[in-house]
């Protein structure tokens, strides 16, 4: 028991007091009323074996801790905040900086000193120079101490311009990088824009920012990530970085990497671990106090449900792969907080502990009592039976020591060293360096890492030393190589052969050395290093390497585009050279060489597609023209015609052009063997107003054996077409009863050809549908047309509809975020429905509290919220397993108070979670669409829809865009009783909690595929295409209930399921038991057994399984465990 | 020991004055509000405050408030305050922020930040400062346009701003030009910041000034604007007055009081301005001078008959006084105008946090009370002087 459940009762007791008494006191007695006692604390920390854990420094000594880093002398500097997250009214601003310090060596902060204060949120800090760089708000601070009496008295304003839209995404994460430039990151929400005596810097959104403090050069190093809270080098200077808001674990950056959300930009890379919970914090293990089999390791924390995490990085191709280990620390301490993580001189492991019980101030009030504002604390970890490392004595040693320095084997030995040479200046320590390096023979490779410290020194005191460079850009290990790459582009505009030292690179046998130097070469803004980055693709190309050289190639355009036009762009004559550069680059300079190559003849069978598309997205007519003679082409593969067509269709739906000449050439097209040739056919028949197609149109929707696509794309290509005719058919297809699915086709043609005849024939229609379904789209297109709720409003006045096809349509204006009273009003007549007062008073919310707490059952929750009536999985993920609409719910037990949990299932606009904002859009045509932004570019904006669609709208198309509150809609758990609500809240509370509901790190299969309602289970029958597979998820624990799925062919099912391997080899899938089950992988049989060793080629590969219904009872559990000796990195896939 | 008790009014004794530029002459009037625009430079002032700390003890009896809504980065574009807008959004902020404010007066500076533009960007900023200036004119305001500082040669690692520094001319003369086209004040400080090559650096970037370069700079603004310069002399004689005499009964009230005192870490500097006291026709030997008790000076005879130049007494003291609640005044004024999470409080997520946005008004009662302290604070107060004499040495 103990204090876990005491917790619980005390956290009721917590609220009744805090809604009873001032806040003051309540404050008091906020977090839960836990006992703040650190060794509780402590005592609840469940730790991997082999290490144990210290308190190093606690409140009344330091109070909210939310940055911390040391200093070469091993003094721990702490930014602390109880200004956070905002100031009040007459409240004195008053946050500090404090430094801690070990004088004794036991491991104990014995000495406090308050460095500063009277800071507004400091949100990070870094030593050096002397004093301290601290973020303060708006500002980059330098504070120093004139008088070195361990109390700052001089304040220098060093950068200002900073954002403060979100206090908890301001500038942060402050870090000396390898290269002696002082790194920091920034959030999604801040827009900065800094004065540097070379101009301007802007940084709107996340991003990280790279700094030299001597000449005030200011540059952004990479773009991106929603609040990026970590960032640390390996020892090669690879880079990094964790993500506080987002969910993909450990992030691989580099120079000019865009991540998700970088503001402008359409292409990201993407985390090494999609589907985890939001990190903060990073640290690489290294040194003599850590275990062998830790060495290298990534240490983050997964604050929210108070985890201190471990990942294990592995290089592969370009990139890297990510895998997460058993936490270092879990608890389920309410108030544990790890926030930051940072090895300490000592060779132990420190991490800073916000302690609080509420994080985070978007979704918990600013002023919610039960912030604390007074704790917190530094955890020290090390390893068991490790002697601690000796605490090197760097300040002030001489220059010689601090040289030898850089071969400690602990990372924060060398990076201290490396501070203290930089400050101390190119004039006393350069002689110095050049013989110490003289010394050290560049061929022999043990000398390798040494020479690179030496040479990221030459850099921190900012010395070009070409020589260095040369020898390391040839060093045999290739991570050395690709350092001296990267340090090769920051040198390039002051060496005289930056090129000439590239070239190579760009060809190395390794991938990530030729990433390195592709992104090298912007550094060079000429033509040729264009045409040298393009040889890249003379070999092997990842998705890293792809990245790269496109973004390469787009910042690079100004200077080849120029040279290609005077036709004196050298692209070795090979035309996927040229593609990729014309791609990368989408401007309509591309079209004249592009259309040469066709004409010539010159374009490969591999590239021609993507030139043609090229052309379609780029050209006028008569460039369009080109692309419809391939399209017509019957020697051309089918396929490749389709996506051509498709390719001109958009052309004419985004930019209203057409090929020239005759376009009824498609007609042959219409009457192809190939079904989706013929979808795509009808549709651009349409879109091109090919009257004389109409009756073709007609006879296809009328045709029984015509497909379901093909049906669609007929009634919208006639609705295309347009003209009294046409409408007449149409609204006769939605008036007519034999064919529902093409009359629900007809009338959302309808919508769109005549509103008010639509609105008229809608309730006869909305009856016909059985429990509502297919209802939604119905109701959305009225919602998406200027006055089409108010006409579908008039039109349901005394009628009457099914309860659930009303209930879809209260859902569906809800989930539009627009304001349409009166179709509401009309739909609850209609369909006799009653809405409760949904939200809780005081005392109910208590009393609610209280019964979670008391009688909720979590495995009743678990099995309300996976009932596929109540929806939460369409939208909602678990371990990234689940609907992407709305947030991932992993970690949400752990970070969210219940009465916050309450108040977002029934009010879910209340509290919005980051990111998942709805906009709501009006295009100029006078459509409206509601949904999540995934991403913009200045061409299309992307959104996610209530129904996990995305849709692309061309951006010169809107007028109007606004911010909305949740795409979730209120009442949807109307339909359950008190005590089913109670089960649902209790479920969600313990999610990401130690216990069952916490997600394993295991590689289970979580997202499933059932075949839906198929006559029998065969390998011939899951070949075919046509079948539907709905998607299925295992429980938390990893278990798939056999009871839900759907029967196919008597008494079976049939599941599916992805995994992804991104190097070869064989692997193990790990079943809780083979008892009943067939399988195929990749619809090749495979005998089954408890552990089943498959060999995997690289790519996607799906597993079918047969489940005998009457022979296995068991649910399903499916796990990826690697084989011994394999090199094999296989994923699940997972997703909606 | 001597001790001579003195009094007389300083008012009509010896402010001396001169218009130093001859353009209109500037001056602010009783209720004006004047609001200051631009950007690192205006916003950084606020946070040591002795422009404004010198435009208000300028007037100690009118009432003038001051506005400082500087955003680094910022352009006659507003692209600093755009946050998740456009340029026109940013613009909108920047025109609704200053009008909102009913400004008498608006001391706008931009035109640094556009300079790293070049010649090439000059025709875009001249046509980008006039929508500006039109956008605000509905203000009826009188209108400053401050010239951009010239950037420091700090030396080397930081950048040599030989060629900046003629881009920031081009863009310093489109400054004037429209400023001479629309009949509005042009204040350029560079011309009074003339210390010398040898001078202490007014900047730690090239760029921005330090705590002790706005202190320095108050004085070239003043005289940029034709504000007549801080002289100050008093001249007493041994003969005019009779030991141990106290004459008059209000004893000596400034005119203004002084610029308070540059921050103490910075190198010292020559005050551009001085207050001057001598002491003529004393015996032979050392004397000091005290203001209400507090020793301000001591020297010899000879040293009080050439003048003293002082640095620091009660009026520094309550000058210093003033400068701080003009710092905390534009603190609470941050909070209020560019308060922090604004996203929460009053962007796309105020459903969230828009509860407390109720916060975010009740600072301007904050500011109200603190503005009643600068009121008080601006008014010299009267002073006793004593002189006595020490020991010969």
């Amino acid at each position: 028991m103990s204090w876990y459940k005491s917790f619980y009762f005390a956290l009721g007791l917590g609220l009744l007091l805090a809604g009873a008494l001032a806040p003051a006191l309540a404050q008091k007695n906020a977090p839960g009323n836990v006992d703040p006692d650190p060794e509780i604390e402590r005592k609840s920390f469940q730790v991997a074996d082999g290490f144990e854990v210290h308190l190093y420094a606690a409140d009344p000594l330091l109070a909210k801790p939310v940055s911390m880093n040391f200093d070469p002398a091993g003094r721990l500097w702490v930014a602390c905040s109880q200004d956070y997250p905002q100031i009040k009214p007459g409240q004195k601003q008053n946050d500090k900086i404090i430094i801690l310090e070990d004088t004794k060596g036991a491991g104990v902060a014995d000495k406090t000193t308050v460095f500063a204060d009277g800071l507004l949120i400091p949100t990070g800090l870094m030593p050096g120079d002397g004093g301290v760089y601290v973020v303060d708000s708006t500002d980059l601070l330098y504070l120093s101490s004139t008088k070195h009496d361990g109390k700052a008295d001089k304040r220098e304003v060093i950068l200002s311009g900073f954002g403060t839209e979100d206090t908890h995404h301001m500038v942060h994460a402050l870090r000396w990088g390898p290269d002696g430039l002082l790194y920091f990151n920034q959030s999604v929400y801040i827009h900065s824009h800094i004065e540097t005596p070379y101009g301007v810097r802007n940084l709107n959104g996340s991003g990280t920012w790279q700094f030299r403090p001597a000449t005030r050069e200011l540059n952004v190093f990479c773009r991106g990530l929603w609040n990026p809270w970590g960032i640390a080098w390996d020892r090669y200077g690879a880079t990094f970085e964790t993500d506080g808001a987002g969910g993909e674990g450990i992030n691989y950056t580099f120079p000019g990497a865009n991540f998700v959300t970088a503001v402008g930009y359409s292409r990201f890379v993407a985390g090494l671990n999609p589907g985890s919970p939001k990190d903060c914090g990073l640290e690489i293990l290294s040194g003599r106090g850590i275990p062998d089999d830790w060495q290298g390791n990534l240490i983050t924390n997964d604050f929210r449900a108070h985890r201190v995490c471990r990942y294990v990085v592995t290089p592969e191709g370009s990139g890297y792969t990510s895998k997460e280990m058993p936490e270092l620390i879990k608890t389920n301490h309410p108030a544990f907080r790890p926030i930051d993580v940072k090895m300490g001189p000592d060779g132990a492991l420190y991490i800073a502990d916000w302690y609080n019980p509420i994080i985070q101030h978007g979704e918990v009030d600013f002023r919610d009592p039960r912030r604390d504002v007074t704790h917190g604390r530094i955890w020290r970890i090390t390893a068991k039976g490790r002697k601690p490392v000796e605490r090197p004595k760097l300040v002030g040693a001489k220059t010689e020591d601090l040289l030898e320095a850089l071969k400690a084997p602990e990372d924060w030995t060398r990076r201290s060293a490396r501070r203290v040479l930089q400050e101390r200046g190119a004039e006393k320590v350069a002689p110095a360096l050049t013989a110490w390096v003289a010394r050290l023979d560049a061929r022999t490779p043990a000398n390798e890492s040494a020479l690179l410290e030496g040479l990221w020194t030459y850099q921190a005191l900012d010395i070009v030393e070409p020589r260095l460079l040369t020898a390391l850009l040839n060093a045999s290990d290739y991570r050395i190589r690709a350092a001296a790459v990267r340090v090769a582009g920051m040198w390039s505009g002051r060496l005289s052969n930056p090129l000439e030292l590239l070239a190579p690179r760009v060809q190395d046998d390794e991938a990530q050395v030729r990433l390195e130097a592709v992104r090298a070469l912007v550094q060079v803004p000429n033509v040729h290093a264009a045409e040298l980055a393009l040889g890249i693709l003379d070999r092997p190309i990842d998705k890293y390497l792809d990245y790269a050289l496109w973004s390469t190639m787009r910042e690079l355009e100004p200077e080849w585009t120029p040279a290609l036009q005077q036709g004196k762009f050298n692209y070795g004559n090979n035309p996927r050279r040229l593609l990729f550069a014309l791609q990368a680059a989408g401007t309509k300079d591309a079209l004249a060489p592009l259309v040469k190559l066709v004409q010539e003849g010159k374009a490969a069978p591999e590239t021609e597609e993507g030139v043609l598309t090229l052309i379609a997205a780029l050209g006028g007519p008569h460039e369009l023209a080109l692309v419809l003679d391939r399209a017509v082409d019957d020697k051309v593969p089918a396929p490749r015609r389709a996506a051509l067509l498709a390719a001109l269709d958009q052309a004419s739906r985004q930019r209203g052009v057409k090929p020239e000449g005759d376009l009824t050439r498609i007609e042959p097209l219409l009457k192809s063997d190939d079904d989706v040739l013929r979808v795509v056919a009808a549709r651009t028949a349409g879109d091109w107003g090919l009257q004389e197609i109409g009756r073709l149109l007609w006879d296809y929707i009328h045709t029984p054996q015509t497909s379901e696509a093909l049906r669609q794309a007929a009634v919208d290509g006639l609705a295309a077409l347009g003209g009294p005719e046409n409408i007449a058919k149409v609204d006769e297809l939605s008036r007519d009863e034999h064919y529902r699915p093409t009359r629900r086709m007809g009338l959302i043609a309808l919508t769109g050809l005549d509103l008010e005849k639509a609105a008229k024939n809608a309730p006869d229609l909305l009856k016909a549908l059985k429990d509502g379904e297919g209802a939604a789209e119905v109701y959305d297109a009225f919602l998406q047309r200027k006055n089409g709720a108010a006409l579908l409003a008039a039109a349901l006045a005394g009628q009457q509809l099914p309860a659930d096809t009303a209930k879809v349509g209260v859902r569906a204006v809800r989930i539009s975020g627009r304001e349409a009273p009166a179709l509401t009003d009309a739909l609850t007549k209609a369909g006799g429905l009653k809405f409760g007062a949904k939200a809780l008073n005081d005392a109910e919310m208590k009393a609610m509290v209280a019964d979670v707490q008391k009688s909720g059952a979590a495995a009743r929750g678990e099995a309300i919220f996976r009932r596929k009536d109540q929806l939460c999985m369409k939208c909602h993920a678990i371990a990234g397993c689940g609907g992407q609409v709305g947030p991932d719910l992993s970690g949400v037990g752990a970070s969210a108070p219940v009465d916050y949990l309450i108040d977002s299932v029934l009010l879910p606009n209340k509290q919005v979670k980051e990111n998942y904002h709805a906009m709501l859009v009006t295009t100029q045509q006078g459509l409206s669409y509601t949904g999540i932004k995934v991403q913009e570019s200045p061409d299309a904006l992307v959104l996610r829809t209530a129904d996990d669609k995305e849709i692309s709208i061309p951006v010169k198309d809107i007028d109007e865009r606004k911010m909305g509150g949740s795409l979730m809609p209120d009442g949807l758990t109307d339909v359950l009783t008190r005590g089913e609500l109670v089960d649902l809240v209790r479920f969600l509370s313990e999610l990401g909690k130690v216990g069952p509901y916490s997600v394993s790190k295991a590689r289970l299969v979580r997202r499933w595929q059932a075949l839906t309602a198929a006559p029998e289970v065969s390998a011939a029958a899951l070949d075919n295409p046509s079948l539907r597979w709905d998607s299925v998820y295992s429980t938390v624990a990893g278990l798939l209930p056999l009871e839900d799925l759907p029967r196919s062919g008597g008494n079976a099912a049939a599941v599916r399921c992805q995994v992804e391997a991104s190097t070869p080899g064989p692997v193990v899938l790990r079943l809780n038991t083979a008892k009943g089950l067939r399988l195929w992988l990749d619809h090749k049989p495979v005998e089954v057994k408890d552990a089943t060793e498959l060999n995997l080629t690289p790519g996607v590969h799906t597993l079918t399984f047969a489940v005998d219904l009457g022979q296995r009872k068991e649910a399903l559990r499916c796990e990826l465990e690697d084989q011994p000796g394999s090199a094999a990195r296989v994923r699940v896939v997972g997703g909606k | 020991m001597n001790l001579l008790r003195l009094s007389a009014s300083l008012c009509g004794l010896a402010v001396l004055a001169a218009p130093a530029f001859a353009a209109e002459a500037f001056t602010l009037k009783d209720g004006d509000r004047v609001v200051f625009v631009g950007g690192t430079l205006i916003e950084r002032e606020q946070r040591y405050g002795y422009w404004e700390a010198a435009l208000t003890s300028r007037y100690p009896d009118k009432n003038i408030t001051f506005r400082n809504l500087g955003w680094s980065g910022d352009n006659v574009w507003g692209d600093a305050r755009a946050s998740f807008g456009t340029r026109a959004d940013g613009f909108k902020a920047l025109k609704d922020h200053v009008l909102a404010l009913n400004p008498t007066v608006i001391i706008i500076a931009y035109g640094g930040n556009e300079s790293f533009d070049g010649p090439a960007g000059l025709p875009k900023f001249v046509e980008g400062l006039n929508v500006l200036l039109d956008a605000l004119a509905p203000a009826k305001a009188r209108i400053v346009l401050l010239a951009p500082l010239r950037q420091e040669d700090l030396g080397r690692p930081l950048p040599d701003p030989t060629a900046h520094n003629k881009d920031l001319l081009l863009y310093t003369g489109a400054l004037r030009e429209a400023a001479k086209k629309r009949g509005l004040t042009f204040a350029d400080m560079n011309e009074f910041l003339g210390d010398g090559p040898k001078a202490a650096p007014l900047t730690d970037d090239g760029l921005h000034l330090t705590g002790a370069g706005y202190w320095r700079s108050a004085f070239a603004l003043e005289q940029a604007l034709g504000l007549p310069e801080r002289h100050w002399r008093i001249d007493l004689d041994k003969k005019t007055v009779t030991e141990g005499v106290q004459l008059g009964k209000t004893g000596f009230t400034d005119a203004m009081l002084p610029l308070a005192a540059p921050p103490e870490d910075e190198p010292a500097r020559p005050t551009p301005a001085g207050r001057i006291l001598r002491y003529l026709h004393l015996a032979p030997g050392r004397y000091t001078v005290a203001i209400d008790k507090q020793a301000v000076a001591t020297t010899t005879a000879e040293g009080w008959a050439n003048g003293v130049t002082l640095t620091h007494g009660p009026d520094f003291d309550q000058a210093e006084q003033l400068r701080q609640a003009i710092v905390a005044k534009n603190r609470l004024y941050f909070y209020r105008w560019r308060p922090a999470n604004e996203t929460y409080l009053f962007g796309f997520r105020k459903q969230e946090q828009g509860q407390n946005a109720i916060e975010i008004p009740k600072f301007d009662q904050l500011i109200v009370e603190k503005e009643k302290e600068i009121a008080r604070l601006r008014v010299p107060t009267p002073h006793i002087f004593s002189i006595t004499r020490g020991t010969d040495k």
